[in-house]
């Protein structure tokens, strides 16, 4: 049904959930996976006042800090890929908001289904707390397996 | 890896896409799919003076309204999961709430994953216009496929 599923991280342990689901589902079906993770894109520092106390994280000291987290989160996917026998692929993107990265990430690949997992907070919950299986839900257009 | 899959309909064509899905993913997998219509239970007329104006619906005729709405939604399930060739069942259930209904069957036929639709308003329109999806969402603990 599903020929590639992608499995966005943000190496906490719920997205672990969707990654294990994910997995499953691919190997349930024959599909192939692509681990996704967002990353901030660098912001140039601010030629301010403030830019005189506060030294500035160099691109090269944000691309390295992120990377080690990214390259962990990603590890995860390829851990479960491997020991379920299930083709994967991972990316690191750059974008402000997650949802626009996987979902970049998602048409770029033409993948045909996103795992991923949920907190589950409500409607109100979730507009305070901030959502991104929800923001992804309001503007995704391939089907999305939502786990708890 | 999904054994059961609950394919929930209010008998909307946009509840068709979410029955069609399911029925592809219970094939893809080897799952039986059980179909779910809500029917709000009967609400008594008001008496007041407003009664005098607006003939109420009795509760038998209520009944037989809800009965039919429900044959009729749940027949397209069945003929798409003829179609697919998996295991059918239809199901019934009176709840107030649309997302307590099927939650409560899916927890009452040991469902192991729901298939719905969503119309995809996220944010604020979702929770101005209601999203029952979102709902399910919130309070499932079992993993749902949200289709477009």
């Amino acid at each position: 049904m599903f020929r590639h599923i992608l499995i966005p991280t943000d190496g906490s342990a719920l997205a672990r959930k969707g990654i294990r689901a994910g997995v499953r589902l691919a190997k349930a079906l024959g599909a192939r996976v692509t681990g996704v993770y967002v990353m901030l894109p660098m912001r140039p520092r601010g030629y301010d006042d403030t830019a005189i106390f506060y030294a500035g994280v160099s691109s090269r000291g944000w691309r390295h800090s992120f990377d080690k987290a990214a390259r962990k989160a990603l590890a995860v996917v390829e851990v479960q890929a491997r020991k379920a026998r299930v083709a994967c692929k991972t990316d690191i993107v750059h974008y402000v908001r997650p949802w626009q990265g996987i979902l970049a990430e998602a048409h770029r690949r033409r993948c045909d289904a996103i795992a991923i997992a949920s907190h589950g907070h409500g409607a109100l919950g979730g507009l305070i707390l901030g959502n991104e299986t929800q923001q992804l839900l309001a503007r995704c257009r391939i089907p999305v397996l939502v786990v708890r | 890896m999904f054994k059961h899959i609950l394919i929930p309909t209010d008998g909307s064509r946009l509840a068709l896409k979410g029955i069609k899905a399911g029925a592809k993913l219970a094939r893809a997998l080897g799952a039986r799919v059980t179909g779910l219509y809500v029917v709000a239970p009967y609400a008594p007329p008001m008496y007041g003076e407003a009664a005098m104006y607006v003939p109420g619906l009795s509760a038998r005729d209520y009944k037989r309204n809800g009965a039919r709405a429900a044959r009729k939604a749940l027949a397209v399930v069945e003929s798409e999961a003829r179609r697919a060739g998996v295991p059918f069942a239809a199901k019934v259930i009176y709840s107030a709430l649309p997302w307590e209904g099927i939650l409560r069957a899916a927890r009452s036929g040991k469902c192991d994953a729901v298939a719905i639709a969503s119309h995809g308003r996220g944010g604020l329109g979702g929770l101005i216009l209601g999203s029952e999806t979102q709902r399910v969402l919130a309070h499932s603990k079992i993993p749902v496929l949200v289709v477009r």
